[in-house]
């Protein structure tokens, strides 16, 4: 059998067809694995951009707490200064009145373990910080971008109190293990209780210490959980910087920022016209004079002078009498009308005694005189119980001219009182005020000097039965601290935060930097 | 095979017919050669299709395996509560949607910690490592427990690594999750592309 081929050129064409077609197949193929190849690849590499930029930006604003952390916590400069000098620039774009942007450009380098060369990510950080003088609060947002993808991470920050304790001792001390009032004048704490009285240092549920001290603590007889307790970090890690130094930028607080807001508070009832006294006798009257007003009590912040030495003489100045005795002024003008042995000395805010020249950190007055200082409602408290512990913080004015926030101090060259700041209950300077008589205080009691607190109950001044020595906040020495109850009363040191969280202290002394939340 | 040329002259014409016709046997080898290459191509193009189906079948349960995980890591980081429930098989994350305002109730003085609403990520299926079974196992995310709406994140092929739940929560940590899976193609054919994956998500606003 024979075939004949009709049409060579057309088998050609054939073969040429079918070649094609599965060119066309093959090619297609290819292309359509090429294509889901390449579009998984953009996408993959999309996506570890995305989780570089991620990284990146974490780590810029990681960066930048620490960044900040440094320059809040640096015991030299102020906060602008020290962050300009870890390279920020002022932002005066996103700047508003009441935030300032700082902005540094952070280079990251990134070396993943697949690669043996470090390359390099830059990161904006910007740093958004109140304007005013006790910021409580700062946000961080760093921004990267990797090839087209940006990412952003924002940290915000809170600045709060970093010694958290019902009693902060800051002085170096000793190594005593007594509990007299010579171990506490040595600089250390000393708690000196009794089977006929009550004591407590309470660290408020564990929300801080009962006692932070650089010298050493003792207690007798006192509720002191041990495991609360945080002693001899002198030349530790954990040393409490000497916020006690008066003169140095670790101060606590600037005292003449103080003095001047009580200089521009007005007092009707005030020799001077301000809530500035120049000595004890007329701000025991101006006292005595405000029990019988609607206020009920002196407000602001109240500034009193105690330079003599002597209650009697040409020099002397009869309020140390006044208070050393209050029971002997009961029905003149030094003393409330009604019910001195309550009212005694009542204030809303903050008083201050600031002692002259003549007194060193052991030379004290006597105080017999009831202290309330932003008094809590104490008709609740168990002592047992220390979920009924009150507070009078923060005060209310019955008077808002007397308020420290609406005091203005510009002029004078310091920086305004602001809303949330905490400001101190009760300071003195160098000196003592030894407390004998009942207190009831919320607030932070401080001083860079020694501290007497001693009930006395009925032994001295108005003789109270089951005198009640209360502080709702935090005591801050520099020089030693001594808690004695030798008698049938109570006596409770109770730690508070919100007392002292936004502590109005020079140049944000004490307060460290906690990252709040992430966003 | 040899393909002649085209020859104008008549009688060479008549050569050419001669000449030009295929024997039986050329047209049988033409066939079973060409049969060849079509059978070969064929089997090529079917063993190809498996391999790119693998290939695809991977690069798809391991890209869906990270971008899960990473999705996961992504909301567990800013959540300010975490809860894993006793079978393993749910995470629930809390969130603050307004850090200025202090909605817990009552309040705890703290603004930034409430939880204002809940997201959930859940396994649905039957536990086990078993790749038949898995086949209808899938990891959903609802992005607020109290309002209707689930995305899936794997449609299917979920299962657990021996012994261990999808979720954990570590005893020394309440601001950790440990991400145990595994993704399984279910795909017989292109037989069984399957990733396994473990991460850990930590949560940046849970305070130890």
């Amino acid at each position: 059998m024979k075939t004949i081929s009709q049409n060579k050129s057309q088998e050609q064409g054939s073969a040429t067809i079918m070649y094609m077609v599965m060119m066309v197949v093959v090619i297609s193929l290819i292309a359509a694995a090429v294509s889901y190849l390449s579009g998984t690849v953009r996408m993959e590499h999309r996506r570890s951009d995305m989780l570089n930029a991620q990284e990146c930006a974490e780590g810029g604003a990681a960066i930048g707490c620490n960044d900040l952390n440094t320059a809040f916590t640096a015991t030299s400069g102020t906060l602008a200064s020290n962050l300009a000098t870890a390279g920020y620039v002022l932002n005066t774009t996103l700047s508003t009145a009441q935030t300032n942007v700082y902005q540094r450009t952070i280079t990251i380098s990134t070396s993943p373990p697949s690669q043996t060369v470090a390359t390099s990510q830059p990161v904006l950080a910007q740093i958004s910080l109140p304007t005013s003088s006790s910021a409580t609060s700062s946000t961080i947002v760093a921004t990267a971008t990797v090839n087209k993808v940006t990412q952003t991470s924002t940290a915000n920050l809170t600045m709060k109190w970093g010694f958290p304790a019902a009693i902060i001792s800051t002085n170096a001390g000793t190594n005593e293990t007594g509990t007299s009032k010579s171990d506490a004048q040595a600089g250390n704490v000393a708690i000196a209780g009794s089977s006929s009285g009550t004591v407590i240092v309470d660290s408020d549920g564990g929300q801080g210490k009962a006692i932070l001290a650089n010298g050493s603590a003792n207690w007798d007889t006192a509720t002191v959980t041990k495991t609360q307790v945080s002693a001899g970090n002198y030349g530790t890690a954990n040393q409490i910087p000497d916020y006690t130094a008066q003169g140095t930028s670790n101060a606590l607080f600037d005292f003449n920022r103080f003095i001047a807001a009580a200089d521009a508070t007005p007092n009707s009832l005030s020799a001077s016209g301000t809530n500035h006294f120049t000595n004890l006798a007329t701000f025991m009257q101006a006292n005595a004079a405000a029990a019988a007003t609607p206020a009920g009590a002196l407000e602001g912040i109240i500034v009193v002078d105690v330079t003599a030495t002597s209650s009697s003489g040409k020099t002397g100045d009869v309020g140390i009498d006044v208070l050393a005795n209050p029971e002997n002024y009961v029905g003149t003008s030094y003393m409330p009308a009604t019910n001195p042995q309550i009212h005694g000395i009542t204030v809303r805010g903050t008083l201050f005694f600031n002692f002259g020249p003549a007194y060193g950190p052991l030379d004290k007055i006597f105080n017999r005189t009831p202290m309330n200082i932003n008094p809590a409602n104490l008709s609740g408290l168990n002592p047992a119980d220390p979920t009924t512990y009150p507070s009078g913080y923060p005060p209310t004015y019955y008077d808002p001219t007397k308020n420290p926030v609406n005091i203005n101090i510009t002029s004078q060259g310091y920086t305004n009182f602001a809303p949330g700041e905490d400001l101190p209950a009760l300071m003195y300077s160098i000196g003592t005020v030894d407390m004998h008589s009942s207190v009831n205080i919320s607030g932070v009691v401080y001083t860079p000097s020694y501290m007497e607190e001693e009930n006395m109950a009925t032994g001295e001044g108005f003789k109270i039965p089951n005198q009640l020595q209360y502080i709702k906040g935090s005591v801050i020495v520099g020089l030693g601290y001594f808690l004695s109850n030798q008698k049938v009363a109570t006596t409770i040191v109770s730690y508070d935060p919100n007392t002292l969280n936004s502590l109005a202290t020079k140049g944000g002394a004490g307060k460290n930097l906690k990252v709040a939340y992430w966003q | 095979m040899k393909f002649s040329g085209h020859c104008t002259n008549p009688a060479g014409r008549r050569r050419f017919a001669q000449r030009s016709a295929f024997t039986l046997l050329e047209v049988i080898v033409a066939s079973a050669c060409g049969a060849l290459v079509l059978g070969s191509f064929m089997v090529f193009l079917l063993f190809a299709r498996v391999s790119l189906s693998g290939i695809a079948a991977q690069a798809m349960v391991s890209d869906t395996a990270g971008r899960t995980v990473e999705f996961m890591q992504s909301r567990i980081r800013l959540a300010d509560y975490i809860s894993v429930d006793s079978t393993g098989n749910t995470l629930t994350l809390a969130f603050d949607d307004n850090p200025a305002v202090d909605s817990d109730i009552p309040p705890d003085g703290n603004p930034y910690n409430d939880k204002d609403h809940y997201e959930v990520f859940q396994f649905n299926g039957t536990n086990g490592t078993n790749s038949a079974t898995a086949a209808g196992n899938s990891l959903t995310y609802k992005p607020n427990r109290a309002l209707p709406g689930t995305i899936v994140l794997v449609s299917a092929g979920v299962r657990n690594l021996p012994g261990n739940n999808i979720f954990a929560n570590p005893s020394t940590s309440t601001s950790t999750v440990l991400i145990r899976f595994g993704i399984v193609d279910t795909n017989t054919r292109d037989r069984f592309q399957s990733i396994d994956i473990q991460a850990m998500g930590v949560a940046l606003n849970i305070n130890p």
